[in-house]
């Protein structure tokens, strides 16, 4: 019927519904930007670890180490052991440096490969790079490409001489001239790799007395987990001061371990706001409903069925939470897309989405939690109405 | 059995109401019929049991012993059998108005009606003089027009019998009469049963019960 009609009660109490979407709405608000910033955070970390999905690494530590009692030169056992792993498919000699990357919280380390011309069009085809502005680095020089993400994150131009002997709290050491621009095209299957590329031959010569070779190991294809295990075998007796091997399957571990710690974290926080909020919305929804006693009781007196009026009230109050989810979600989204515009994209960094699975996910205990105590409280309440005691009153 | 050519009746109906710490007899073996059309008055002082039996006759309430027939059927002792008959078949005016005051007058009157009949609401907001009225809010009207509106409501089903609780209890003498005028209107297409501590107002009435008690006061020169 129109004159009970779900909307009707809403159209004409505006200033006592618009309290219960508003609440709901700044609450979601906060709690997807907790877990939006996180999400964020965690991305962009996940781009920095994307290249493990095509290189295994194995880093050498010290020049030479004890091997069956005998000391032997680290460099030429793994040169001479990868050669014989099934699961290689071709390893690039590389010295890695690491760019400071600023992110909303705290830093992270940006990998350069230093490695032979030869080798630039391998790395940049797996990673999915192309040049879009200016050129690679010639050997014996301090010229290195980065990613165009990483120039906006520092400001840094191609043309533009970087590193610690410029700025002290930068990590690469020295000082490179940037000669080119990457683009990441993301059409690999990790995804967008940020980093750069520099002269393997400038940096041997920068290490006269020991070369920190890292091995970038490319696996045969399918075969990422057959090298995990052969490179585990390969080094089992070998100390990690002197040769550190990386797996995808390591990195994934402690990554997929930090992310899940920080959502436990992240998600006992929530829970309290949860908590809160929804105990706020529910008393302010009680008051409301108490209010209107004399029109269920009414209803009650005239013949309508208590299913009826529960199911009404229902109706009304999962389309009052609904509006505010929605109207919550679309106001987090405006102040993202702000955000995004005026902050993350100019820094290189990927940006806040509600709409992204965890925000979304973390969006959903608030109105869930208020319809389902709400539920609780309406069949409670209106399961012990008596219209009769409503009815009877008098002038 | 019910009697024949009644459309309500109560047989020897009883109401106590028990709490924990006292018995309340309500009402105490009445027995009454009332025709399908007519204006009826059931009149009694304060806590004489007047409205707990209109309570009883609508099926609001259940009687603690006895039997209440409408139209030659017992009342069903199920709540939404009652409550379904109570919507479909009969009307009521309580002694406050109970309007929503976020509904208009005409979505307040069609609150009362089961199939949201549209034209039947416009003829009764004109019988009953709420003509222009029809988008105010109850806020808005006088406390005559209030209790207009309470009664369309009432009859939005074309109900077989209504019950009024206190007609006239928060209104002025102009009001009152209207209201009653508009009453003995109805009763001649219905039964109305009209419960009143005031006996001005039953004057022109088909038939008059006095409670006392939660008895029937029986006539003077009866057995």
């Amino acid at each position: 019927m129109r004159s009970l009609s779900l909307t009707t009660y809403y159209r004409r109490n505006k200033r006592k519904v618009l309290p219960v979407i508003l609440i709901l709405a700044f609450s979601i608000v906060g709690v997807t930007s907790t877990a939006a910033l996180t999400d964020e955070i965690f991305r962009g970390q996940e781009a920095l670890q994307n290249f493990y999905a095509s290189y295994d690494t194995v880093t050498l530590g010290a020049k030479s180490m004890v091997q069956n009692g005998q000391p032997e030169p680290t460099e030429s056992f793994v040169e001479q052991g990868l050669p014989t792993m099934p699961g290689v498919a071709y390893y690039l000699k590389s010295i890695v440096q690491e760019v400071r990357f600023v992110r909303v919280l705290g830093d992270n380390g940006v990998p350069i490969f230093s490695i032979t011309p030869q080798d630039d069009h391998k790395l940049m085809n797996q990673f999915g790079w192309e040049l879009v502005h200016g050129k690679l680095p010639q050997t014996g020089t301090n010229e290195i490409v980065l990613t165009q993400d990483i120039l906006k994150n520092k400001g840094w131009h191609v043309g533009d001489i970087v590193g610690s002997e410029i700025d002290n709290r930068e990590t690469l050491r020295g000082s490179y001239k940037i000669v080119g621009e990457l683009r990441s095209s993301g059409n690999t299957t990790q995804g967008n790799v940020t980093g750069g590329i520099g002269d393997l031959a400038y940096e041997e010569a920068q290490n006269p007395d020991f070369v920190p070779y890292t091995f970038l190991i490319h696996p045969k294809p399918g075969r990422m987990p057959l090298l995990d295990s052969e490179l585990s075998t390969f080094f089992k007796n070998v100390k990690v001061e002197d040769i550190h091997y990386s797996t995808l399957a390591g990195t994934l571990a402690a990554f997929s371990s930090d992310y899940n710690s920080a959502k436990v974290v992240l998600g006992l926080l929530n829970s309290v706001v949860v908590i809160v909020i929804s105990i706020s919305i529910v008393l302010l929804y009680i008051i409301f409903l108490m209010q209107r006693s004399n029109e269920f009781g009414l209803l009650g007196a005239i013949g309508y069925s208590r299913a009826f009026i529960v199911r009404k009230v229902l109706l009304e109050s999962a389309m009052q939470v609904l509006l505010g989810w929605g109207f919550g979600l679309l106001l987090s989204q405006a102040v993202y897309t702000f955000f995004n515009t005026s902050y993350f994209r100019p820094h290189g960094l990927l940006g806040v989405n509600v709409f992204a699975p965890v925000p979304l996910l973390f969006s959903l205990p608030i109105p869930t939690t208020v319809i389902v105590v709400t539920t609780l409280t309406v069949c409670l309440q209106l399961g012990r109405l008596d219209p009769i005691s409503i009815i009877e009153k008098r002038d | 059995m019910p009697s024949k050519g009644t459309l309500l009746e109560a047989k020897n109906v009883s109401l106590v109401y028990r709490d924990n710490r006292s018995t309340v007899k309500a009402l105490h073996d009445i027995t009454l019929q009332l025709p399908h059309k007519g204006l009826f008055g059931i009149l009694g002082p304060s806590g004489s049991g007047k409205t707990s039996l209109l309570y009883v006759l609508s099926g609001i309430r259940q009687p603690t012993s006895g039997i209440v027939y409408f139209n030659g059927q017992e009342l069903p002792s199920a709540i939404d059998a009652r409550n379904k008959l109570r919507r479909s078949q009969m009307g009521f005016v309580f002694q406050l108005h109970f309007l929503m005051n976020y509904l208009t007058v005409y979505e307040n009157i069609m609150v009362g009606s089961c199939n949201g009949d549209r034209w039947k609401t416009l003829e009764l907001i004109e019988r009953l003089g709420l003509q222009g009225l029809e988008k105010r809010f109850p806020y808005q009207l006088s406390g005559g027009q209030r209790q207009r509106v309470a009664i369309a409501r009432a009859l939005a089903n074309k109900p077989r019998v209504v019950f009024v609780d206190e007609p006239t209890a928060s209104l002025d003498r102009n009001n009152a009469i209207k209201v009653v005028s508009l009453l003995q209107d109805i009763s001649k297409g219905a039964c109305v049963v009209i419960v009143t501590h005031d006996p001005s107002i039953l004057v022109e009435a088909d038939g008059i019960m006095r409670l006392q008690d939660g008895a029937i006061i029986p006539k003077e020169g009866s057995a």
